[in-house]
């Protein structure tokens, strides 16, 4: 992904060429950042749409010796997919209660496995588990930062994330290898 | 076990999806027209508000060096209104001839309210006045010769002398020993209005003049006199004619004005009509901001020539509408239905399924042309007392400099509009018909109000069509005489 400072420029002057460069550039990243977090895929286009308004009408505010400006963007997808996530009545809320839900596979499987096959199994983390997995360990928040992304204490993230750990060693240990490849045939 | 963990950053830290069908034209469309629509020309609005307050500082500066100079003009014995009445009149250096003078006119215009005490009273006073213009003008030839008087006073030519300060005038070119009274500061006097003697050799040349109430300023040393004689004319004339042309008959201004413009667009084709029409239908004018300076040179008081500089923003709106199908669930939907005709019975199937639902809606993008504009205007003009009015027609280069935004191109695909600036300047040229007003707040600038409507033929996009910008615009601003 190559975004050079004139687009970015161009984008603060609001010039559409540029704007529109900015976002074929941000485009399939942010696509996988908005479809990793969200609950409802329905809502993809949305989140997008709002995300990039978002992104655009605030360029000029983008500090680049703070964040580059790809992580800006994903942190603004992020904040927009939580926020429509809440707006998804989620009937089956899950509580964690030490017990493995959904797949489970070898760790050297993971290799093969398509990224949507492990985004999917990520999913089946019951969500506040998901959410602080994601943030931590594949976007690289810190607990301070994710404890005001979520609102939530920074203990408590650290709990989540522990949890969200144990929940995927367990899935990872149970080496039910048969779910795994129906799982891997859908793909 | 924190390899798991690892190879789940690595694989989905900077995962990104492929376009796989994923319609992204259409959410583009989205988001351009919801940030157009948000923020319509950011830059352009701050520009424009950055010139408007320059417009305010610049009369702001107007209205105090007006008042400094209404300062400076208290302190001394004219006002700046009647700036040409001062030019034209000389003052009595001497304070007691003053006094004297106006304790004459004093009386007589007590006197002369009535008709007939025309006699005795102001014929006193004639006399006290006749006295008093004798005394100075003998004080006055001893001193220095009728030339360097007028050298030093600088009277104004005799042509506008005679047009404007008919009223107040004594003529002075008289025969014989009178003569040198144009040198000295005389009160005329007279009462019925009447031309006729007041002393032998001046002369009332006006009938207007009923009664001594022509007095201006506080000060009596400022009444007209008139110093006009043949003999006097003749030697200015010969001083400098052509500089008296140049710098009293043509005047020179700088205006600096800025202005709100709303453009129509009429698009024309030949060979493609209906994407002239789609186009006229899809695009709009739309309210931008211009500046402008420019230099006007007025001949005679009367005619005027002009010729500017402009920076020039045309904005118009580009609608259209947009259709997309979405996916979209629904619960207990009547998938079908079943008519059993042998058991008479109808039987409807619910059931959840996706529906494809047709979307529409409008998206706008905000597009503009940007242009230098050079305009040459020949016109006319009138002044009456502080309001100056006139009108201009003329010529108008257009040089485009850039444009942007969206609209139809000659397929009739939504593309972006080509932006010139990497590429050949264009020149378009166009008319433009203005009236203007204006109001001096002091003889150096002067606050000026000014419709135009003006027609431009801009061919930007490639001459499959031209494009009419009919542009009506309100200009206001300052201007500063040279």
């Amino acid at each position: 992904m190559n975004i050079s400072e004139s687009t970015i420029s161009g984008c603060i002057r609001n010039c559409p060429k540029a704007q529109r460069e900015l976002y074929e550039a941000l485009l399939p990243y942010l696509r996988a950042v908005a479809q990793r977090y969200l609950k409802d895929p329905s809502f993809n286009m949305d989140v997008l749409q709002e995300s990039f308004v978002k992104i655009f009408n605030n360029i000029k505010n983008h500090d680049s010796s703070k964040a580059p400006l790809k992580n800006w963007a994903a942190k603004i997808v992020i904040n927009c997919s939580l926020n429509y996530n809440k707006r998804v009545a989620i009937s089956n809320v899950e509580e964690f209660n030490g017990s493995i839900h959904g797949s489970s596979f070898e760790l050297d499987e993971i290799d093969d496995l398509p990224d949507e096959f492990l985004v999917d199994s990520l999913k089946e983390m019951p969500g506040k588990l998901y959410n602080v997995f994601n943030l931590n360990i594949i976007d690289g928040y810190t607990h301070k930062e994710i404890a005001q992304i979520l609102n939530i204490n920074e203990s408590n993230s650290r709990k989540l994330l522990s949890r969200a750990k144990e929940w995927l060693r367990a899935a990872y240990q149970k080496n039910e290898s048969d779910y795994t490849k129906i799982r891997i045939s859908k793909f | 076990m924190e390899e798991l963990f690892d190879k789940y950053k690595n694989r989905l830290e900077n995962r990104e999806l492929p376009e796989d069908g994923f319609d992204k034209e259409f959410l583009w469309d989205a988001i351009a027209g919801e940030i157009q629509e948000k923020t319509p020309l950011v830059k352009k609005k701050g520009n424009s508000s950055i010139y408007l307050l320059g417009g305010i500082a610049l009369v702001l500066i107007g209205s105090l060096f007006m008042f400094e100079t209404y300062k400076l003009a208290d302190k001394g014995t004219y006002k700046l209104a009647d700036k040409n009445k001062y030019k034209e009149t000389y003052k009595l250096t001497n304070k007691e001839d003053s006094k004297k003078a106006s304790k004459a006119l004093g009386a007589k215009s007590r006197s002369a309210r009535s008709v007939d005490n025309k006699s005795k009273s102001s014929h006193k006073i004639e006399k006290e006045l006749v006295d008093i213009i004798e005394n100075k003008t003998i004080q006055f030839n001893k001193k220095r010769s009728s030339q360097s008087v007028i050298q030093k006073y600088k009277p104004v030519p005799f042509q506008n002398h005679e047009i404007k300060r008919e009223e107040n005038r004594i003529n002075t070119s008289t025969n014989g020993e009178s003569s040198d009274l144009r040198n000295s500061n005389v009160i005329p006097l007279h009462t019925n209005g009447e031309k006729e003697n007041l002393i032998e050799g001046i002369n009332v040349l006006n009938n207007s003049i009923e009664n001594d109430e022509f007095l201006i300023g506080k000060n009596i040393a400022s009444l007209d006199i008139g110093l006009l004689t043949n003999k006097f004319e003749e030697k200015m004339k010969l001083l400098d004619i052509s500089k008296y042309i140049l710098s009293k008959e043509t005047k020179l201004e700088l205006a600096y004005l800025s202005s709100i413009n709303l453009p129509y667009f009429q698009y024309k084709s030949n060979e493609n009509k209906e994407l002239a029409e789609r186009k006229n239908t899809t695009e709009s004018g739309y309210v931008s901001f211009n500046k402008a300076l420019s230099a006007k040179a007025i001949i005679d008081n009367k005619w005027t020539l002009g010729l500017g500089l402009e920076l020039n923003t045309i904005n118009s709106r580009f609608s259209y509408t947009s259709e997309r199908t979405v996916p979209e669930y629904k619960e207990n939907y009547l998938v079908g239905v079943v008519i059993d005709a042998n058991k008479d019975t109808v039987n409807l199937i619910y059931a959840d399924t996706l529906i494809d639902i047709k979307k529409t809606r409008i998206v706008r993008h905000y597009n503009s042309i940007k242009t230098y504009s050079i305009p040459l205007a020949f016109g006319f003009q009138k002044t009456k007392s502080r309001w100056t009015y006139g009108l201009n027609l003329g010529p108008v280069l257009h040089i485009n400099r850039s444009q942007s935004g969206r609209a139809l191109d000659e397929n009739s695909e939504i593309n972006y509009l080509e932006d010139h600036t990497s590429t050949i300047i264009k020149l378009t040229w166009g008319l433009r018909a203005s009236v203007y007003l204006g109001y001096d707040l002091n003889h150096k600038f002067k606050l000026q109000c000014k419709p135009n409507f003006g027609w431009h033929n801009a061919k930007f996009e490639g001459g499959a069509y031209s494009l009419d910008i009919y542009q009506s615009n309100v200009a206001l601003g300052l201007v500063y005489k040279l």
